[in-house]
């Protein structure tokens, strides 16, 4: 049996944050400024009682509802979050009981950012393809405006909240795989460039971890509050992401021209413009989809997906590239085929 | 804390080129969005307008794009002046 992509679907909160509402608080941060660098019109913002979980059984309900497959077919659930409801237990065993799926299903968290789509592929093609699964439910999602202080504009004009789901089965395969090769890497080293630094059993919330103080630009947060090093991050990006590319290129024995289409991590616009442009992709086989939802983290690829078939830049039968780095930092990059 | 008062190396004599000078002051004023007349080279970067993280990550960009070499934003903001980073640039082409 091959492991291959079934279905998506996504799930946006309704509560929107509009790129002239950021522009109206932040009067140096002009609404042109915001569209151009970032690409991003809206994000999503999930309401202050609603969790990762609730937006991955939104999505989940979602594909559910699209009539591919039942809750009671799935037999495992991986999740993606790094922004769980809990501690513990592990927010996928929540997912389980609130989505129905059999008490005989796997279940579990696992902890990454923008990587985290390709990662979960990786886990999802491993557990089919040695017979320990055969229907898998992949659920990203996220919450990162939890962590976001209100007065930092330099993480809260880019990120969004969201949840997908991916059903991943198994098939009879044709010869050629629907998932894979993968190309996957971590550095440590990044670590402190993005991170939300206390909170965990390192360090511990605190009154005093609560308190904001005013940083680079004028940007405010406290060490409970996400924060983002964005020129460190995007030297990580240019070091990494070309190689990646190349390394997956070569384990998959293509050329970059053989590729029909182009799903990377939306970080944002300005980014994703520099790295096509380096790789020499054409626009038109290369995914931009952040306008109406922001960097929603492990989401930006399956979402991404989601519209490229919606708006038929992704066809059955097409060979894609996947890309997803950050956090960590982690990345990784794989290929599938849509049955 | 920039140094507007700093001796310079003559730029001929460390092998920085006119073009490479030019390309530089236009990343840069293409950042910060002003005329590219406007600069000499001599200018400190952090008296530039709007000289920020997101002008930093813009010349990182413009360098790679143009010369394929990333530049670590700790080593542009080392930089006193728009000839320093351009300085800069020359020595990582010449070291290949």
């Amino acid at each position: 049996m091959k492991a291959a992509i079934q279905a998506i679907e996504y799930y946006l909160p309704e509560q929107v944050l509009s790129s002239a509402q950021l522009a109206s608080q932040f009067p140096d941060w002009p609404l042109e400024k915001i569209d151009r660098r970032t690409g991003i019109r809206e994000r999503h913002i999930a309401g202050s009682d609603e969790c990762s979980s609730d937006l991955g059984v939104a999505a989940a309900r979602k594909l559910f509802e699209s009539g591919v497959c039942q809750p009671g077919d799935i037999d495992y659930v991986l999740l993606c979050t790094q922004s769980p409801d809990y501690f513990l237990p592990s927010t996928a065993c929540l997912l389980q009981d609130r989505l129905g799926i059999p008490t005989s299903a796997g279940a579990l968290d696992f902890n990454l950012g923008c990587s985290g789509y390709i990662y979960g592929l990786s886990l999802a093609q491993g557990l089919i393809e040695t017979g320990q699964a055969e229907r898998l439910l992949l659920i990203t999602a996220e919450t990162y405006s939890k962590f976001i202080h209100p007065l930092d504009k330099s993480v809260r004009t880019i990120f969004g909240d969201a949840a997908a789901a991916t059903l991943i089965e198994g098939v009879e395969g044709d010869g050629s795989p629907y998932i894979g090769p993968f190309v996957l890497g971590t550095d440590g080293r990044g670590a402190q460039n993005l991170i939300v630094p206390t909170g965990g059993m390192r360090h511990p919330r605190s009154p005093e971890s609560g308190v904001p103080k005013e940083a680079e630009s004028g940007n405010w947060r406290s060490c409970d509050n996400l924060y983002m090093d964005g020129p460190k991050v995007f030297e990580f990006t240019l070091r990494v992401v070309p190689d990646c590319v190349a390394a997956a290129l070569k384990r998959a024995q293509k050329q970059i021209h053989e590729i029909d289409h182009f799903v990377f991590h939306q970080a944002n616009e300005f980014m994703l413009e520099h790295l096509r442009a380096k790789l020499h992709i054409p626009p038109e086989r290369f995914s931009i989809a952040l306008s109406g939802c922001g960097n929603t983290v492990s989401s930006t690829i399956p979402i991404a997906m989601k519209q490229g078939r919606e708006k038929g830049q992704i066809q059955s039968d097409h060979l894609i590239m996947l890309v997803g780095f950050g956090v960590g930092y982690s990345w990784g990059a794989t290929f599938v085929r849509w049955p | 804390m920039p140094s507007t008062s700093r001796q310079y190396t003559n730029p001929i004599e460390v092998g920085i080129g006119d073009q490479t000078l030019g390309d530089v002051k236009e990343m840069l004023c293409r950042a910060l969005e002003m005329p590219n007349s406007s600069l000499t080279g001599n200018e400190a970067l952090a008296d530039l307008r709007a000289w920020d993280s997101l002008a930093v990550l813009n010349l990182m960009a413009g360098i790679d794009a143009r010369y394929s070499i990333t530049l670590s934003p700790e080593t542009i903001l080392a930089c006193d002046t728009i000839r320093d980073v351009a300085m800069l640039v020359s020595r990582r082409r010449e070291s290949g």
